[in-house]
């Protein structure tokens, strides 16, 4: 033992010299020049053996010099393992498509629902959860859950309408606010000229609307105070409505027709894009006052009451002073339950996360199955590959292949080969995904951990399905093998 | 332990010593006064076969020198090729002492008897046992992969060692692009390019025609004369003929000593 680990501890210290003399050597390679490393230590005890000829020594020497420095050992033999798993795959390709398909599905489908789920996730960020920070919404119902559509249906029936003097109310008493605004909306045909745009988002707005949307001013103004208290006909315009309507004439001052009434155009917003598919620029934006006015209400069961948080108070505080307000205006006694709807941006969040769970629910237990059966597909062919090849192992085995050199080769060709297959079912899912982005509006982002996770989990199968064949071969016996045909 | 700390300090005589030690460490135990390359003491190799033991070897003492051209010959099951298998560090006895170069072989576990295959064994096979899919120049580089020799001097050692069989021209093919004379010539390159103590040949010409055989056998006296050990298995009388002394083995006994 005391010997051994000397050896060992003294190796680096002999290594690095024999390696510099080695370079030398490499080009003047008689017997007498690869005998210096041995000379120039004295070596004394393998000249006592240098008997037959100087090379042999030298030879010697090499050898055990190398067999102490192991990690440039075990480099070069992991150098081999990877050539002789490269060849071998590609030796027998059709089979190593075939029996990494398992893999191949796996990591496409892990890849695709990574994809499918963080490009949820930027979309609910970027484009679905725009009202900022502590700006929640009143309404007479909403989805608040998921699968509890029949609940808002009920809700919908049963609770009464928002009204204008809701508004009213809430702008007065809710003193945590910073801002009250609220809209509402329904789908209405505009005309200019003799161009008709049917099914534009009519809606009426408070001014302080830009600071309750991620609407912003492109040209012209929004709708301010004076318009909304004088119910002023005039009319702000989402860009699909202002381009699909003027082209390329300026719409600021024009005179655009919706039912019998007509509104001049103050201003255009900035594109929105669309969210899952729906332009999100197709609306007409008129003051609050001036849509009861035209559509002959002062509620509906679309009315939207926005609400902005002080900013130095917790959302939770305004959100309880608006219920206290609304449950006293609907005269609700202590014990029943609301009959109007807080919406929040971490509700929605929360909404849509839990649809995006369901699909990592479903999904990943198939990953793991295709990834077992695609582990197991590939301990399979390594089995027959390592019968097929018992005489290559004899051979290996012969010339000095250890059983952790025998390992070594097998496992790093069933690693190798399931890597690929990893690699393979990334690049599938990618094209797939590109593909489908072009045809469906499905939000798309490739997480950078996907590739990652898709070739570390591939290869991990690869050495794990691998260990038992690559053992087997590393048992076999070297007579046996030998005469194996 | 305690010793190496004072080594790195760059002492001279210490780091003299220490390789001292690691030499005497590799060669296993103290180096011998004889020449003798193989030793070995009553070797006895047993098989079980169902109830019934079999006696391939039965005892079996004989020493090797440096330098000797020694042929083993006997019918089949005769124990021939169980000696062989013991010789080339492929199997241990089952009794019985062996010692390869001072080193006892005969207690080895299985990685330290690839080490001696690798280091101090050369073997030429009946059946060549090249790689089919590697070429030339990779199946002789192969014991060199197994020692960890780098690259660049590996090469260069297959190809020093191909050129000694005058078939540096054909280093890039593969055994199917090469005749059998051709492919047993690789195998000679394979068992001689790690220098071993003795050059082991299990029936070399046995898958050869005559005239291929008297040049692969005319490889072997070069080797000889050049100061290899040589160990032919063979039934062959003519090619055993080529040795300087020939193992008689029968029912696993050795028969005979024939010295010339």
């Amino acid at each position: 033992m005391l010997t051994e680990s000397f050896i060992f501890s003294t190796g680096g210290l002999i290594e690095t010299n024999v390696d510099n003399s080695l370079s030398f050597n490499s080009t003047e390679t008689s017997s007498e020049q690869r005998a210096s490393p041995c000379s120039l230590f004295r070596f004394s005890p393998f000249h006592r053996f240098a008997d037959t000829s100087l090379g042999r020594v030298a030879g010697a020497c090499y050898n055990r010099t190398f067999a102490s420095g192991r990690r440039l050992d075990s480099m070069n033999k992991f150098i081999e393992a990877t050539f002789i798993a490269l060849s071998s795959i590609l030796a027998h390709k059709l089979r190593s498509v075939l029996t990494l398909l398992g893999v191949i599905i796996g990591v496409a489908v892990v890849t695709a629902v990574a994809t499918v789920i963080e490009g949820a996730n930027v979309y609910i960020k970027e484009k679905i959860a725009t009202l900022g920070s502590g700006v929640f919404t009143l309404q007479k119902a909403s989805i608040t859950g998921f699968g509890d559509f029949q609940k808002f249906l009920d809700a919908f029936r049963r609770n009464p309408d928002l009204t204008v003097d809701d508004l009213v109310a809430l702008r007065e008493l809710v003193t945590l606010a910073d801002q009250i605004g609220a809209q509402d909306g329904g789908s209405k045909a505009v005309k200019y000229g003799n161009v008709t745009l049917d099914g534009v988002g009519v809606q009426g707005v408070t001014p302080n609307g830009l600071l309750l949307s991620s609407t912003e001013v492109a040209q012209g103004r929004y709708v301010n105070d004076f318009d909304d208290e004088s119910h002023k006909d005039v009319a702000f315009l989402g860009s699909e409505v202002a381009e699909g309507l003027f082209a390329q004439l300026d719409p600021i001052g024009k005179q655009i027709k919706i039912g019998a009434d007509t509104y001049t155009v103050i201003g255009v917003a900035k594109k929105l894009g669309s969210v899952l598919g729906q332009s999100q620029d197709n609306f007409v934006q008129l003051p609050l006052m001036t849509f009861f006015k035209a559509f002959g209400k002062r509620s509906s069961p679309t009315f939207r009451i926005i609400i902005r948080s002080r900013s130095d108070v917790a959302p939770e505080k305004v959100q309880d002073q608006v219920r206290v307000v609304m449950r006293s205006r609907h005269k609700l006694d202590y014990n029943k339950p609301d009959d109007f709807s807080i919406a929040t941006d971490e509700a929605t969040e929360q909404l849509l996360g839990s649809i995006v769970n369901v699909v990592a629910a479903v999904a990943f237990p198939v990953v793991g199955i295709s990834l077992v059966i695609g582990g197991i597909v590939i301990m399979n062919i390594m089995l027959a590959s390592v019968t097929e090849r018992t005489r290559e192992i004899g051979i290996r085995k012969s010339l000095g292949a250890t059983r952790r050199d025998i390992l070594m080769q097998f496992l790093v060709e069933s690693a190798m080969m399931s890597g690929i297959g990893g690699l393979i079912g990334l690049l599938l899912a990618i094209t797939a995904m590109a593909i489908l982005r072009h045809y469906v509006p499905v939000p798309v982002a490739i997480p950078l951990w996907a590739p990652v996770i898709a070739i570390s989990v591939s290869t991990l199968v690869g050495v794990f399905f691998g260990l038992y064949p690559a053992n087997r071969a590393a048992r076999l016996d070297p007579i046996t093998a030998l005469r194996a045909d | 332990m305690g010793d190496h700390s004072e080594s790195n300090k760059g002492n001279d005589m210490m780091i003299e010593e220490a390789v001292f030690d690691k030499g005497l460490a590799y060669l296993g135990t103290v180096p011998s006064e004889t020449n003798s390359v193989i030793r070995t003491d009553d070797l006895w190799k047993t098989y079980q076969m169902g109830a019934e033991e079999v006696h391939a070897l039965r005892g079996v003492s004989f020493d090797v020198q440096r330098g000797e051209y020694l042929a083993i010959m006997g019918p089949s099951g005769s124990g021939k090729s169980t000696l062989m298998n013991l010789i080339g560090c492929l199997d241990t006895p089952t009794s019985g002492q062996y010692f390869l170069n001072t080193k006892l072989v005969s207690e080895m576990d299985d990685d330290e008897l690839a080490h001696i295959r690798n280091k101090e064994i050369g073997f030429v096979f009946q059946t060549f046992n090249l790689l089919p899919r590697a070429t030339a120049l990779h199946n002789v580089e192969l014991p060199l992969i197994y020692n960890g020799t780098p690259r660049s001097q590996r090469i260069e050692m297959a190809k020093l060692a191909l050129q000694r069989v005058d078939l540096a021209d054909r280093m890039n093919h593969k055994p199917n692009e090469l005749s059998g004379g051709q492919r047993q010539r690789v195998a000679i390159a394979r068992a001689l390019v790690n220098n071993p103590s003795i050059i082991l040949a299990d029936e070399p010409t046995g898958n050869l025609d005559s005239q291929t055989s008297g040049e692969i056998m005319r490889f072997f006296d070069e080797l000889h004369h050049q100061g290899n050990t040589i160990i032919l298995v063979t039934h062959e009388h003519d090619i055993a003929e080529h040795a300087h002394r020939v193992l008689h083995i029968l029912d696993g006994r050795i028969n005979r000593d024939e010295r010339r």
